[in-house]
């Protein structure tokens, strides 16, 4: 194995200008992490294959090139048994390798999937609407708007769904990412290992406000957690039929809002499609869709 | 009067699409105009437009594909600069803009650009490689050509006119129904595609049944070449695949249209059922592409190493793996979509053992190097690139198959680097190996070799240039379709890909120049053996450009590389074959057809987009006269005598001899040590010299087997139909359900007539089989009032449940349901105009060979409607009613 391990190391350094970047290579919890891992197992393993090829390919064509009266000619070679036998098997042994590490991987790493830890997951519901995030945290009783605060070290079971068109959560140094769609809910738990600021984003094209979905994570020591709880509470504006029914419409851009009360019923509703549905874009004229609702937002 | 059609339509307020509408139409004007003054219109009318010859629709295939590669390449370009200038700031593109043209972008790469440019090298090249002289279906293949420019036009029209989808290249519910797309995007989206669809569809019948029946005497099928079972696979796929595509886009057209609720975020409506159904042909539409591909590299690499491809029947098997497995890994466009580990791993494995056969490929052409003469032309120049490109891209492919590894990169520029590394990569390398290559063949001079080997070199650091940072930028958890963003670390990657595109521009005005210089200097260029490339496929016996019937006498094939065989005896003996004995051949006569049913279907599609319903109504009363008149006709073929076809053929014979006397620079001629053409069983023949293939079947099993092929696709658009019926037959919404709805007496009188009805059908095709009017007649009749009966009990069943409430847009059930149910009512109500012209033809025309033919596909076809109704019958009311 130890030429998987070069090339794994090889994989590394080609990587490497990547490092720090904020990227899916830069993980900052266990997720990101195990999937960086699988990443660089597979690409190690393909690499031992593909750089042979791929020099193989430049070295015959140049040696066998029709001026070089050393090379030889062999006219009417077109069948081998034995290369056929293994020309098949090379390609299926690295498949058999990789094959494992798919179905391992997808179970290990299955977004629903509870983490291993000591630790309490903390529930949060998201929900995707037209351009923003809604985070619920349902057992502290606030809600946060375009952004999301959650503490180190523990791992964080989100519930999620869309209030119409379908969008995909992801934030990338946490890893695995996972589609929100309208009336029903999916599942992802993910964990944040060290405290920052990550970006988290859509990664599923939802129309006009796409570029403009994306969020920070805050992720924070445990007392600052708490803190942001507290303040929240204290604060923040309540988050009720009516205030849902204003997110609801199409805006971009907003700026974040915490919610110091919410509407304990809200994600079902959401879920079961008798909250205030998505509006969409108002009709416009002669088949062009609307102008887009202005800038800035509720 | 014109539906949603006004003058604000037209972007007079956008300058950017003004001007792009402004250039094009000013383009067509001066096309137009230079083709009136010059007087080329008769000309272009009677050889091109209305030609039904296989090699002028291909070439026409490919002039559409090339004139789109630039249309879509400058949604590249303003793509590419729109994120390098967009960091921090909103660019020159407003996100309604930047949408339209990714969308368009995709749209037109993949099904204007690609897949024409496939096709067309397949239409001119599988008829001449495999020793014959046409399609099985001549006319329809100009359909299939027009029906994609028509098409081609409607999603230019929409720069023009109101505007392109804003959803992405496969418009994703529930962003593309009508609440949250209201605009006529998607509706030009989903128009241009089914009718460009249908299009792909009659290819796709067309090549199955001219590949498996229509080949020289002696082809068999291992002695095929490689580029045939390529096309074979392609082909295949695209019957298989195609009709999911129009039940998928036409749920979604209901949706929109009529307010049923396939994939709609309410009353039932399941928008994952759309994402499965599209990756369903998805998936396959990529092998489509590739494997002819495929078969482009397996023919250049071996011509240009002057050796046989090596493990011919290997690949062979690869291909068809190939063509078998692309159906049983859609699910990998969506593991993110939470389906569970168990789902996810089997597609991720599904997926990797794709990699499998294409592996073997590669090891396969590298074995075809080796030992090889290598010639560095053009053509050889792109394979070699698209070798070492695509397996980059397979690897990026297969880690996204792994999928943990898809959670982070899935949509990403990753994403978008792996599918523009093979897709490029492959099929484009692909398309341009086969370009220069069968180029000479088309027009008699070879393309200018200096400004090709310059347009492959820009083109292909461009490619590396552009794309290579979009993996970077991925790992950098850049996702795809940003019209801006905040992150200074993705812009030096942007700016470097948009450097990229442009090297890229630079390589396709190569291209450019190359084909104007090439047509100037064409004396030079001359190919005047047929054989440029000391080629080994049948192909190249015959003249630069070959004549219209392909080849006087069809080659006696006698083992693999037919061609091959026959050059180098000819080389050892310098002496040509004997002069063989020429007889008449028919030809099939050019066709309006194709051109006028692709004018009724632009009127029908752009009208349906505006809702300008009496207008749409007349373009399909226009499309079916016209069937019906092409059908009418009286005389499909011309003769050419065997003394013409002697003097055309002199010429050819004529030109040759300096090839077989060796004095031909760049034919070598090879001493075989292993296989000796002067003795067949040593070419792979076994009991006789034609290894048990005769030659092209007759006519009649032609039509029959291909209208088999089509009833096939149609059976697939039922199970398309039939799948969504599965999946929502719960989905009721708290309305009525099948128990409350369906009376089951009526259904089983509709059963009885539709049975009956078929059996009248028999009795007719046995009575026109014995010539017998009065019984033909009497029969038909009954069928058609048995089908009428059907029909009027089906109807007012319809009306009894709209009237009570339970129509299509009160649940996704009933969506299903009508859709299911309408669409085979749909083909009875056409059977019965079909019978209505047929009975008619055979009281005008009488028993004509062309009209029996008809005759019998018409009995295939209401006999297969029975098939799906006793299908629908049990699965929808027996079990729709047993509580």
């Amino acid at each position: 194995m130890s030429f998987l391990k070069r090339a794994s190391v090889t994989a590394l350094i080609l990587a490497f200008p990547l490092e720090g970047c904020g990227g899916v290579l830069d993980p900052q919890g266990p997720v990101g992490v195990s999937e960086r891992l699988i990443l660089f197992d597979s690409l190690a393993i393909m690499l031992t294959i593909v750089i042979p090829v791929i020099v193989a390919t430049i070295g015959f064509a140049w040696w066998f090139r029709a001026s070089n009266a050393r090379a030889f000619y062999w006219p009417d070679w077109a069948f081998s048994g034995t290369l056929e036998l293994i020309v098949w098997a090379i390609p299926a042994l690295v498949i058999t390798f990789l094959g494992g590490i798919a179905w391992f991987g997808s179970h290990a790493l299955d977004p629903y999937r509870a983490l291993d830890s000591k630790v309490k997951p903390l529930e949060i519901e998201v929900v995707s609407l037209d351009w923003k995030w809604l985070f619920i945290y349902p057992n502290e009783g606030v809600a946060s708007l375009n952004q999301l605060v959650l503490p180190v070290g523990a791992p964080a079971h989100f519930k999620l769904t869309s209030n119409g068109v379908m969008n995909s959560f992801f934030v990338p140094q946490l890893g695995s990412q996972i589609y929100t769609m309208a009336g029903m809910t999916s599942q992802l738990t993910l964990q944040a290992d060290q405290p920052g600021t990550y970006q988290g984003l859509s990664a599923q094209f939802s129309g006009d406000g796409f570029s403009d979905m994306h969020f920070d994570v805050r992720a924070l020591p445990t007392d600052a957690y708490a803190k942001w709880i507290a303040d929240a509470k204290t604060s923040g504006s309540t988050l009720n039929a009516e205030g849902y029914g204003r997110l609801a419409k199409q805006s971009e851009r907003d700026k974040p809002v915490t919610y110091g009360s919410i509407d304990p019923k809200l994600f079902d509703a959401i879920v079961n499609e008798t909250a205030p549905p998505a509006q969409g874009p108002t009709e416009g004229s002669a088949g062009q869709d609307a102008p887009r609702a202005p800038r800035g937002g509720s | 009067m014109l539906g949603k059609l006004t003058w604000s339509a037209i972007p007079s307020d956008q300058p950017i699409p003004l001007a792009a509408s402004v250039l094009m139409i000013l383009a067509i004007l001066s096309v137009l105009a230079w083709v009136a003054v010059k007087g080329y219109a008769p000309y272009l009318w009677r050889e091109w437009v209305t030609s039904v010859d296989h090699k002028r629709i291909g070439v026409m295939y490919c002039l559409l594909a090339v004139v789109m590669l630039l249309r879509g390449f400058s949604d590249a370009i303003m793509m590419r600069s729109q994120q390098a200038l967009a960091y921090d700031a909103p660019g020159y593109l407003p996100p309604e803009h930047y949408d339209q043209i990714f969308s368009a972008h995709g749209t037109i790469m993949i099904f204007f650009v690609a897949m024409p440019f496939m096709i067309g090298l397949m239409n001119f090249v599988v008829p001449l490689q495999l020793g014959v002289r046409d399609v099985a279906f001549p006319t329809f293949n100009s359909v299939s050509f027009w029906l994609t420019a028509s098409g081609v036009l409607l999603v230019n029209m929409s720069l023009v006119v109101g505007e392109f989808a804003k959803t992405g290249w496969l418009a994703y519910p529930p962003l593309s129904e009508l609440k949250f797309s209201p605009g006529v995007g998607v509706d030009y989206y989903l128009w241009a595609l089914q009718i460009s669809g249908i299009g792909t569809l009659l290819t796709g019948v067309n090549f199955v049944t001219t590949i498996l029946k229509i080949r020289a005497p002696g082809m068999t099928y291992t002695r095929m070449p490689i580029f045939c079972w390529t096309a074979l696979a392609a082909n295949l796929l695209i019957v298989a695949a195609f009709p999911i595509l129009t039940a998928t886009f036409a749920m979604l057209l209901l949706d929109r249209y009529l307010g049923f609720h396939f994939f709609t975020t309410d009353f039932g409506g399941n928008a994952m059922m759309y994402i499965n159904l599209i990756w369903a042909w998805g998936h396959p539409e990529v092998y489509i592409l590739i494997l002819p591909a495929f078969g482009i590299f397996s023919e250049v690499i071996a011509t240009f190493s002057g050796k046989p491809l090596f493990g011919y029947r290997s690949m062979i098997i690869a291909t068809m793996a190939i063509c078998i497995l692309s159906f049983l890994v859609w699910l990998h466009h969506f593991f993110t979509m939470g389906a569970g580990a168990d789902v996810n791993g089997f597609f991720g494995i599904m997926t990797m053992i794709i990699a499998v056969p294409t592996g073997v490929k590669i090891f396969n052409w590298l074995f075809t190097l080796y030992g090889g003469r290598i010639r560095f032309e053009t053509p050889l120049l792109w394979a070699l690139a698209f070798m070492v490109t695509f397996v980059i891209g397979g690897m990026t492919g297969v880690l996204l198959a792994v999928p943990p590894a898809d959670f982070v990169l899935h949509n990403s520029l990753f994403l978008v680097a792996h599918f523009h590394n093979v897709v490029i990569g492959g099929v484009l390398f692909g398309a341009f190996a086969g370009y220069t290559y069968w180029f000479p063949k088309a027009f008699g001079f070879r393309l200018d070799d200096w400004w090709g080997k310059a347009a492959f070199w820009f083109w292909v650091v461009g490619f590396y240039l552009a794309f290579m940072p979009l993996y970077v930028l991925g790992l950098e958890g850049m996702t795809r379709r940003m019209q801006h963003y905040d992150v200074a670390e993705w812009r030096p990657w942007l700016i470097a890909a948009a450097g990229g595109s442009v090297v890229i521009m630079i390589g396709i005005g190569c291209q450019i120049v190359q084909l104007i210089v090439s047509i100037r200097r064409r004396d030079q260029l001359r190919d005047l053996t047929g054989d440029p490339w000391d080629g080994r496929t049948l192909e190249w016996i015959t003249a630069s450009p070959p004549p219209a019937f392909n080849f006087a006498v069809m080659p006696n094939v006698l083992g693999e590389e037919a061609y091959w065989g026959v050059k180098q005896l000819a080389i050892e003996q310098h002496r040509l074959t004997d002069l063989p004995a020429y007889t008449a051949i028919e030809l099939p006569r050019n066709s309006p057809t194709g051109f006028v049913v692709a004018f009724f279907a632009v009127v029908t599609g752009f009208a349906m987009i505006w809702h300008i319903w009496w207008i749409a109504a007349l373009g399909l009363v226009g499309a079916f006269a016209t069937f019906v008149a092409f059908a009418w006709r009286d005389h499909s073929e011309f003769e050419l005598s065997a003394k013409q076809l002697a003097e055309i053929d002199a010429k050819r014979r004529q030109a040759r001899i300096p090839l077989v006397e060796g004095r031909q620079p760049g034919i070598t001629p090879v001493k075989y040590s292993g296989a000796s053409a002067h003795d067949p069983h040593n070419l792979g023949a076994r009991d006789e010299p034609d290894g048990g293939f005769k030659g092209p079947a007759p006519k009649r099993i032609i039509t029959g087997y291909g209208f088999w092929v089509f009833l096939l696709s149609d059976f697939i658009m039922f199970s398309g139909f039939y799948a969504a019926y599965a999946v929502l037959s719960n989905a009721t919404a708290a309305g009525p359900t099948g128990l409350q709805l369906f009376d089951l007496r009526t259904v089983a009188i509709e059963t009885a007539c539709l049975l009956l009805s078929s059996f009248a059908c028999g009795m007719a095709t046995i009575a026109f089989n014995a010539r017998n009017q009065l019984w033909t007649q009497v029969f038909y009749f009954i069928t058609g009032l048995l089908g009428l009966a059907f029909l009027t009990l089906e109807v007012k069943e319809f009306a009894k449940m709209l009237g009570e409430g339970a129509g299509p847009d009160r649940s996704a059930f009933l969506s299903a349901f009508f859709t299911l149910v309408g669409c085979h009512g749909l083909h009875v109500t056409i059977g019965l105009l079909w019978l209505g012209t047929m009975m008619a033809q055979f009281y005008t025309k009488g028993f004509r060979p062309d009209i029996m033919r008809r005759g019998l596909c018409f009995g295939l076809f209401w006999h297969a409607l029975d098939i799906i109704w006793v299908g629908i019958f049990t699965n929808v009311y027996l079990l729709g009613t047993s509580a």
